[in-house]
């Protein structure tokens, strides 16, 4: 046996590579086969065959009153994903930032944030709904809730912004001051703009998580419904392809949100290439 | 010399926690002089360069420049600019940018701010890369960007923190010219932090020697290099050999010494001297001569060549005295080549003593030089 590259693959790679495939299928299978679905025809069930291929079960979404308060639910996700987007891009970049100077307590500051990834999502939802009754406030999608997303994006973004900040250079922000700039002007013209594709990435985690997040927002959202819970509320109770059809509906924005972080980061790339330019 | 730029460092002190960085620091540094701070990492030479430069608060002392108290002063606004040994342009904006940053910070007009740059890019002779970012330059260019960023403010004060050590051999020797060039041109005072001894030598008005945080010695490079303060000067600054001895009798403008092997040394009066103090003292390596007698003399040290390296313009011999330090001798290369020695040779290295120099300050530690 010699230790050049030979074109001959012995058993061993065509076993991983089998492998692997299977690891594809299981993993992206599932998904295609709700995507193919929810293309069904009017007649068709929540199986195949297809019975044609339709927009129908798209349409019936929004026109049957079958499902009870959809597009709320939709709204009111995208609207808890923003939320949390932007408060987890601002709250990280800070928190990131303190994290590096030793402060007082920081160590268990550190741990307490950690713990809530670790706290399982149902029992910290209890736990706030718990807390507001007690208080006497009453539960809603965008304080609770908004609350208990949070709990989950927060310590996410924070962890995130390390890796981030590792690679940042704090004599940039020295050589900042010694120019002359204020505390302000250093974040602005210099930490921030530097930062900018790793903050995009915590804001992203910060929608997604909180988009799709559903043990943390059942006890905690009161009266109306994320667009997770109504799903599986649907799951339940819908035996139409109009449960596939959501499921391409909410994967679609998901993607979207995705593709808007990626051109958003390829304005701001061109936009340094045209500053380059003079 | 102008007073605008001078410098005067009292009794400055940095702490942290139980750590002395900087111990009670006094030095005065004329204006327009170059000063290089040299020393081994950790002796507090770049901690004192970022007091000066605002980026570290003093625990004690003052910091005057110009006259003027600027201890508590800002950063950037003390008339002082940095250098950075990285570097640290800001890699998110083109060379143009990153030289006008502080007039951008200082609210000067985009027209007129990206003129002054290109002028300043031009001075360093990069203006045909304005458009680039720094990512796109080659060391001496990032080198050559940072130093237009410095200098577009008018500093008073350039401090530069190991400039050169991130350059290679080549580059090294050319950017130190074109530092010593552009600090005469402008006039105003360069403090440069640097561990090798050749770079101190080669561009300093003013050398300051630090060790464990305290000043060892501040003088010219002439004084520095020929009467060292203490031994560990002596070793750090190189081209030096240290001795030590007793006292064994004191006379009029006289001190005599015997060293470990019983040799007896002339010495000049060493204050306050009595018979059996120790004493150090060095004897530079150039002015040794070898000689094969076994007869013992005044003023030599006998011991076994361990390696001889020729250098081009002399020969350096090492001799193992039974000491912790080999004893170096450089050689003239025609007297050498006329009575070659071998390694394993017993010799008697020899001065005249004239040549020997006291050392008056008990710092002893060992200082590794670099040499060229």
């Amino acid at each position: 046996m010699t230790q050049t590259n030979t074109p001959h693959r012995g058993l061993a790679f065509y076993l991983l590579a089998a492998f692997f495939g299977l690891f594809v299928v299981f993993l992206y299978g599932p998904m295609l086969m709700i995507f193919i679905l929810s293309f069904q025809g009017p007649t068709g069930g929540l199986t195949f065959p297809m019975h044609g291929v339709s927009f129908h079960w798209f349409g019936d979404l929004w026109s049957s009153s079958r499902y009870g308060d959809l597009g709320g639910a939709f709204r009111r996700s995208l609207v808890l994903g923003g939320l949390s987007l932007v408060i987890t891009a601002v709250v990280c970049l800070f928190a990131g930032l303190a994290f590096r100077h030793r402060f007082w307590g920081a160590g268990p500051i550190f741990y307490l944030a950690i713990v809530s990834l670790v706290v399982p999502g149902i029992l910290l939802g209890l736990g706030i709904s718990q807390l507001f009754q007690l208080l006497g406030i009453q539960l809603s999608w965008w304080l609770s809730g908004l609350g208990a997303h949070l709990s989950w994006t927060l310590p996410f973004g924070l962890l995130i912004m390390f890796a981030v900040l590792n690679r940042f250079d704090g004599s940039w922000e020295e050589a900042a001051r010694d120019a002359g700039a204020s505390a302000w002007q250093v974040l602005s013209y210099v930490t921030v703009p530097i930062l900018f594709p790793g903050l995009i990435a915590v804001a992203l985690f910060g929608f997604t998580l909180s988009y799709d997040e559903m043990p943390r927002s059942l006890l905690t959202v009161g009266g109306n419904n994320t667009l997770p819970i109504e799903i599986s509320n649907m799951t339940t109770n819908v035996t139409t392809p109009a449960l596939y059809a959501i499921g391409t509906v909410t994967s679609a924005v998901s993607f979207l949100v995705i593709a808007a972080a990626f051109v958003a980061i390829a304005i701001v790339q061109k936009r340094r290439a045209r500053a380059q330019k003079g | 010399m102008n007073d605008q730029s001078r410098i005067d460092i009292r009794k400055v002190s940095k702490l942290y926690g139980p750590v002395r960085a900087v111990n009670s620091v006094d030095l005065t540094i004329e204006g327009g002089a170059y000063c290089c701070m040299i020393g081994p990492s950790g002796c507090g030479k770049t901690t004192l360069l970022r007091m000066i430069a605002g980026h570290e608060t003093p625990s004690s002392g003052t910091i005057l420049i110009g006259g003027e108290d600027v201890t508590r002063a800002r950063t950037g606004s003390r008339g002082t600019a940095l250098m950075f040994q990285n570097y640290a342009l800001f890699p998110h904006l083109n060379l143009t940018e990153n030289v006008a940053f502080s007039l951008k910070v200082r609210g000067v007009s985009t027209a007129e701010r990206r003129d002054k740059a290109r002028e300043m890019l031009d001075r360093v002779q990069l203006l045909h890369l304005a458009e680039r970012v720094p990512s796109e330059l080659s060391g001496g260019q990032q080198q050559r960007v940072a130093l237009a960023r410095a200098l577009i403010t008018n500093p008073k004060v350039l401090l530069l923190d190991e400039p050169l050590s991130a350059l290679d051999e080549f580059l090294r020797l050319k950017m130190r010219v074109e530092l010593k060039r552009l600090q005469s041109e402008l006039g105003i005072t360069f403090i440069h932090v640097t561990h090798t001894q050749p770079e101190a030598i080669a561009l300093a008005d003013q050398v300051v020697v630090m060790d464990h945080g305290v000043i060892d010695q501040a003088a010219s490079p002439r004084e520095v290099y020929n009467h060292p303060y203490s031994p560990y000067v002596a070793r750090f600054m190189g081209g030096q050999n240290v001795l030590t001895g007793k006292v064994e009798s004191v006379e009029r403008g006289h001190t005599v010494v015997r060293s470990h092997d019983g040799t007896m040394h002339d010495l000049p009066t060493v204050e306050g001297a009595k018979p059996g103090d120790t004493v150090n003292f060095s004897v530079r390596r150039d002015r040794v001569d070898l000689s094969s007698d076994a007869e013992v003399m005044r003023n030599s040290i006998a011991g076994t060549v361990v390696n001889i390296e020729y250098q081009g313009t002399f020969v350096k011999v090492a001799l193992d005295t039974g000491l912790r330090e080999e004893f170096v001798a450089y050689l003239d290369v025609d007297k050498y080549f006329a009575a070659p020695r071998e390694v394993g040779m017993k010799v008697r290295a020899a001065w005249d003593a004239k040549y020997n120099h006291i050392l008056l300050g008990q710092n002893n530690s060992t200082g590794t030089p670099h040499e060229d």
